[in-house]
Formats: C-alpha cells, structure tokens, sequence
C-alpha cells in the first residue's frame, strides 16, 4: 500500500496504519449519518453504499451551485459562492459524518489495550476522512470548474480555480476537525450538539438565500463588478479566490492580503494540527468519555427549578409537557428532526419575504394578497412541521412516554395544540389585526369575517394535517418504508378535498360582498368541526398500533 | 510464576481525574496460575485500576509493572501480552464481527490463517460462528460483549483483564467463559476478574482483593477472608470493609 510507505515517511508504523486505514475506509464507505439516503429503502440501494449517495448528492449541489452562480459570470461573485457552499458542505461532512471516526472514545476503549501507536492511528484516520471529504468536494467542485473554463474560455482560470478548490478544501476539512475535536475534548459533547444546530442553520439559510438572493446581488450592484470587493475578504473560503484573481487578471491589492491569509491559515491549521496529534492523542480521546471532560454549564438548584416551574406555568397539561420535553431532546440530538425543523420554518418565511413575491404584493398594493400569502406560509409550515414532529431516529427512545401515565391521544395532538399557539395565533392576532386597519377599502365587518375565515381555514389544516399524518409524535424512523397502504392513500385523497375545499372556501370568500362572508366562516367552521372527529380516531388508532415499534 | 515473581505488580498507584482521586496508593501483587477477583463498590476504583492495567490511562504517581513490563514505559509490549475485557464499550458498527477480529489480529502481527484457526474455535464456543458476518450494529449486547472475549482470548494473551464480562451473557456463554477461564489459569497465566457479583467471585476466583475508595481494604483467599470473619458471608465481610456497607 503506497499510503502505508507514505504514512512511514512520516513517522507512522505500517504495520498499525494500515489495517486502520483499511477499517476506516470500510466504516466510511458504509455509513452516512448526513441521512442522504433518508427515504430510499435499503432493497433499493442495492450495492450502492451511503457514500457513493452522499458523493451523488455532493454533485447535485454542485450542479446546483454552478447552475445558479453561472448567471453571475464574468464576475469573480459567483466562483466566490461556490467556495463558500463548497467549504460548508466539507464542515458538514466533518461535523455530521466523520467526527465519530475522528474522535470516539468508545473506540478507543476498545483497541487502546491492543498493541498500536497513537500517531499511526490519527494519521491513519486523517488519510481515510481527508481522502472522503477530497472525493466530495471533488464531485461537488466539478461543475464549477468547468463553468469557469467555459465562460471565460481560458484552461488556466479552471485550473486556477481548481487550485483554490483544493486548498480551500484543505484548510476548511482541517478546521473542521481541530474545531470539532477542540469542542470536544473543551466542553464535550454536549456542547458539540448544542453548536450544530447553529451551523445547520447557517448553511440551510445560505443555501435557500442563494438562489432567491441572486437578483439582489445584481441589484444592488456588488456582484457584478469584474473584481471582487474588499469587503468580501470577511468570508475566509474567499481567501481561496486569489489563484482566480490572478488568473484572470482581475487581481487588486485586496487579493494579496487574501492570499496571505489563505496561505497562513492552512500553515496554522496544519501547524497547530500536528502539534496537537503528536501529544496525548490517546488520552484527550478517552477523556471525552470519560464523564471528566467538563461539560455545558447548565442552570443548577434554584435557577433549575425556576426554569421547571416556569415551564409548568405556561404548560399545565402533562401530555404537552411530555411532547416539548422530547422536542427538546430531538432539537440537541437528532440531525433530521433538526434539518426538518429548520426547513420547516425558513422555507415560508423565504418564500414570503422573497423580494419578487413581496414587490407584487406591493406592485398590487392589497392587504388581501399579503394576508392571504402569510396564511400559505403558516399553511406550509403546519404541513411540514406536522410531519417533522413525526420522525426520530431513534423512535425507541419514546418508551419514557408509553409507559407513563399521559394520555396518548392528548400526546398525539400537542403538536397541533402547539402549531395552534405559536403560528396561528400570531398571524391572526398580528396580521389579522394589521390587516383590520389597513384594508380600509372594505367594510370594517368583512374585514373581519376575512380575519376569522382565515383562523378557522388554518386551525382546520392544524387538526386535518395530524389526522393525515396521525404518528404519535417522534414514533417514525425518517428512512422507513414509504409504501403506502390503499387506506392510507384514501385518508390522503380525502384530507386534499377537504383542505383543498377549505382552501377554495377562503378564497371565495374574498369574491363574496357583505354578511356573505360570515356564511363562507360557518360553512369553514362547520368542516372543521367535522375534521376534528376524523383525525381522533385517526391519532387513536395509529396509538393503538404503536406497540409494534 | 509464584508470588515472588508477580506478573502484576502495582505500587503506590495514584490516579487522579481532575480534583477526583479514583485510585489513591494501591499496592498489589497478582501472580499467575489463578484467577483473581478485584471486588468494590461503585466508584471504588476498580475500573480505574484495570484501564492503567491495560495501558488505556498512565498513573498519575507510582508504578505498575504487567507482565514484567512496565505499563507507561513498555506500552506496546505490555499490549502484546494482555487481553481486555472493558465494561458496555461499543464497537465499530459498520464492521462486521470478521472484519473487527481481522483488525485486532493485523494489530497484533498474528497471522490470518492461524487467528482465523484460533477465533474459530472460540466463536463456536461461544455460538458467534453463525453471526460473525454480519455488522456489528446489528449485534445485541450479549453477542457484542461474546465479540470483545473471542478479541481478547484470539492472541492467547499471558494476562487476562476482564471488566464485568458476564454482562449480557446468556447462561451458556456464561459456562464457556468460566470453562476457558479456568483453562487459562490452570496453564499459569494470570486473569483479574473485576465484578459487583460476589456469588461469582467468590465461586470463580481463588483470591480477591477488595477495594474501596481507591484502597486495598482486604486481600487474600475467599476461604481466607471468611476464616478470618468467622460467622460472616463474603456480603456481610465486603459491607463492614466497604463505603457501601456504611451506606447501608
């Protein structure tokens, strides 16, 4: 094995190097904890491994990213874009689908007692992720390079892109994992968890302001200049742009200073890499499981029980208490629930303040159309954040809840109680009332009609979306077997009607003058009373069959 | 080997996590040809002690000598000639049990056929033949903990280290593990079994040493301790020793 004479110039024993590298390879290979697979069944995938999926999914990113920074060209803006994406996309992988191999106590408890070196072990380890991490970007970086070849016709500036490709790739996978085994072996896991969330959000909300952020960037007029701006030089993966610079002639003194802190940051990682792989690797490692690594401060004694009687105080019920307590717990440790959260929430509020929506709700200037475009917002948010607080992936963990005494009907509708308070309320009370004083175009009582047939619609999609999907909260593994059932799609074709007739309700009632409206209210008000029944039954059941997880 | 010669010995081993003292100036003798039983309650320090025993943490102070070689300054060699056993460690889930034992085999430099021949014999003993291939994220508990035994025994191992290894094992396993322990013993190596369970320590070990608070409070024989205690069952002798039976 070449690498294993390689990882022997640098001080690493073969004979321990590469058996690891070869289980290393194979663990990579197999698993793929991003949950790109999610969805697809295990008979569908054949002999295609998680990594081969997550190397797919890489090149669709990319293809997207090259796809929409393209328009951008002969600015340098959009092959900036791509190095941002591109070196979040490497964190990610670090963070989310290597950082157990990297840095696992449990592992370590296993083959410490087994004759090996420490150096050959990491070195072993950083060949295996930097070799994984290198083949994603690879996928991910393609398409870019070549629409930089093509556009501007010139082999140089693809390889000059390509050359800060990969140096970005570098100092991004390096920085990733001092990062993520700094927190670590600092705070703990805990604390790794607790970071996560924060850059999944980031790299969602980037990717979603992307494409719907283009025609702002050529608005304002930033993006399409023919050298990048100064200020640019705040995102360190742009640091990575001065080959390009330079390749296409489009160098300015910024480009220096960039280039010197791109070089100075990879000599750092790497200086600091090596410093700290060569003493007590084996030891930080087992201190992460060892309970003595410091943890998270959290609230103690009386700021705890003031937290708890707080919580009691805002939520009387047990079976919702139950519900926000496994939110919690699913928000610090589960990465789908999360992804889905999140997703859940940006998506409407992006498509809603997307400038070209907004600018035709303007152009229009009608009350009418932004109330009803907060309303399909919040409706999308009830379908999708219905469906997130059905997954887990680890639905076993729920015996707590099956063995307590809460009501598991009651558990089963705290997320419609919730989705009630936290989206329903305030965009009646919020919008409603804004549009109460600005529609004034409209006789005050059907303004208020058109407020009430908003809250009954969504407070009927709340309860129609639980009874489509009636899973007792966090019962469902996000990869399970889609395969529906003939009364499942029944169930589904039924509750379409029925929101879609609510939803065809509303809009009629705007078309509808005078006490007209009111009658549009009760007839909304009427189904909704008429769901509510229906999705019991549906929660009651799906309750019933759980004992079978 | 005969106590003069000890294959483990601990002197004056202190180690610290942080403020916390786990094991505070342990000095013990273990030789071969028996097995012994190292009892305490919860946090005692039993663990703690194993885990430098197998070069996993270095002692804070003093010195511990496996083998006849020291665990800070000959770790590797010390790694060549024990076997362990730690308590609940997960293992690479996405391996199989084969490709797990062919990693630890490469490690110790065995050659495949005869680690084959060898963790053959074991599998079967302890019926893992059948599920070896398969991953080990698919493994219960007890299949797991028979997977990190079949590691441990595979290079045939002059000093055994076992941390709780009947946990989750079925009652057969059980007997298998007691049989080839015994073998073990009876050819002159040495085997540390560190349990709660003082039924089986006391049926199982030919001496024990009790340990509590990071101290040597007892040592010697089960026959020894209860002729020294007279009327008191092994239970009665451990809680007068322990913190536990303070507690109690």
């Amino acid at each position: 094995m070449i690498a294993g004479r390689l990882a022997g110039l640098l001080g690493a024993d073969p004979a321990v190097f590469v058996p690891f590298a070869r289980a290393y390879a194979l663990i990579v290979r197999r698993r793929s904890r991003m949950r790109l697979t999610r969805g697809i069944s295990p008979k569908a995938m054949g002999r295609i491994s998680p990594f081969q999926v997550a190397c797919f999914f890489s090149a669709l990113l990319g293809f997207g990213v090259a796809a929409a920074t393209a328009g951008m060209n002969p600015s340098l803006m959009g092959s900036a874009l791509a190095l941002v994406f591109g070196s979040f996309l490497v964190v990610f992988a670090v963070l989310f689908d290597y950082l157990e191999v990297l840095a696992s106590p449990d592992e370590y408890r296993v083959i410490a007692a087994h004759p090996h070196d420490a150096w050959s072990v990491l070195l072993a380890k950083i060949f295996v992720v930097g070799r994984a991490l290198a083949t994603l970007a690879l996928c991910y970086y393609t398409p870019s390079i070549l629409v930089t070849g093509f556009v501007r016709h010139s082999l140089g500036a693809a390889g000059a892109f390509a050359l800060g490709a990969s140096l970005a790739t570098a100092a991004a996978s390096l920085g990733a994992m001092l990062a993520g085994i700094g927190i670590l072996a600092r705070w703990g896991r805990v604390a790794l968890l607790r970071f996560l969330p924060a850059i999944q959000a980031v790299f969602l909300l980037g990717y979603v302001s992307m494409s719907m952020g283009r025609r702002w960037v050529f608005a304002t007029g930033f993006g399409t200049g023919r050298v990048l701006p100064a200020w640019v030089t705040i995102a360190p993966p742009v640091w990575f742009a001065a080959p390009l610079e330079w390749a296409t002639g489009t160098a300015v003194p910024a480009t220096v200073l960039r280039a010197i802190l791109a070089v100075g940051s990879l000599a750092a990682l790497g200086a600091v890499g090596f410093r700290w792989g060569r003493a007590g690797f084996g030891e930080t490692l087992l201190a992460f499981g060892s309970g003595t690594a410091p943890s998270v401060t959290r609230p103690k004694g009386a700021a705890a029980r003031g937290r708890r009687a707080s919580r009691r105080l805002w939520v009387h019920d047990p079976a919702t208490r139950a519900f926000f307590s496994m939110a919690r717990i699913h928000m610090r440790t589960d990465l789908a629930f999360r992804s889905q959260m999140v997703m859940s929430t940006l998506m409407p509020a992006m498509i809603f303040l997307s400038p070209s929506i907004s600018a035709g709700a303007r152009r229009h200037a009608l009350p009418e159309v932004t109330l009803l475009l907060a309303s399909a917002a919040i409706g999308m948010a009830i379908v999708s954040l219905t469906t997130a607080s059905a997954t887990s992936i680890r639905p076993e963990a729920l015996w707590p809840i099956l063995i307590s005494p809460v009501e598991r009907v009651r558990y089963a509708m705290a997320p419609s109680r919730m989705l009630r308070w936290v989206l329903v309320l305030p965009l009646v009370v919020v919008g409603g009332g804004w549009y109460v004083a600005t529609a004034v175009n409209v006789p005050l009582p059907e303004r208020i009609a058109r407020v009430a047939g908003v809250a009954v619609y969504l407070d009927m999609l709340v309860i129609l979306q639980r009874g489509l999907v009636p899973d007792l909260p966090f019962s469902v593994r996000p990869n399970r077997d889609r395969r529906m059932q003939w009364s499942q799609v029944l169930a589904m074709l039924a509750g379409f009607a029925i929101g879609g007739g609510g939803g065809f309700g509303l809009f009629l009632m705007w078309l509808i003058p005078g006490w007209g409206a009111w009658v549009a209210v009760a007839v909304l008000l009427l189904w909704r009373f008429l769901v509510e029944p229906w999705t019991r039954w549906r929660v009651g059941r799906a309750a019933d069959l759980l004992e079978a997880i | 080997m005969n106590p003069s010669n000890p294959s483990i010995e601990i002197r004056d081993l202190v180690r610290r996590y942080g403020e916390i003292e786990a094991v505070r100036g342990l000095t013990l003798d273990i030789a071969g040809g028996g097995i012994f039983g190292l009892l305490g309650p919860n946090g005692a320090g039993k663990s703690t002690t194993l885990r430098v025993l197998a070069t996993l943490i270095r002692p804070t102070a003093g010195s511990v000598r496996v083998a006849g070689c020291d665990v800070v300054r000959e770790a590797d060699e010390v790694r060549r000639r024990i076997g362990y056993v730690p308590e609940g460690a997960d293992l690479y889930d996405a391996l199989t049990g084969t490709e797990f034992l062919e990693l630890l085999a490469d490690l110790h430099r065995l050659d495949r056929a005869a680690a084959s021949a060898r963790s053959g014999a074991l599998l079967e003993a302890f019926a893992l033949a059948g599920e070896i291939d398969r991953p080990v994220g698919d493994y219960s508990k007890g299949m797991k903990q028979k997977l990190l035994l079949v590691a441990a025994f595979q290079h045939d191992p002059d000093v055994l280290l076992l941390d709780e290894p009947l946990d989750g094992l079925d009652v057969a396993a059980q007997e298998t593990l007691k049989g080839i322990l015994h073998k073990h013993a009876a050819a002159g190596r040495v085997v540390v079994y560190s349990s709660h369970i003082l039924e089986v320590v006391e049926r199982l070990c030919d001496r024990v040493g009790i340990i509590d608070r990071g101290r040597l409070v007892a040592h010697g024989a089960p026959t020894e301790l209860l002729a020294a205690h007279p009327g008191r069952t092994l239970s009665e002798i451990f809680l007068g020793l322990t913190a536990a039976g303070a507690g109690a």
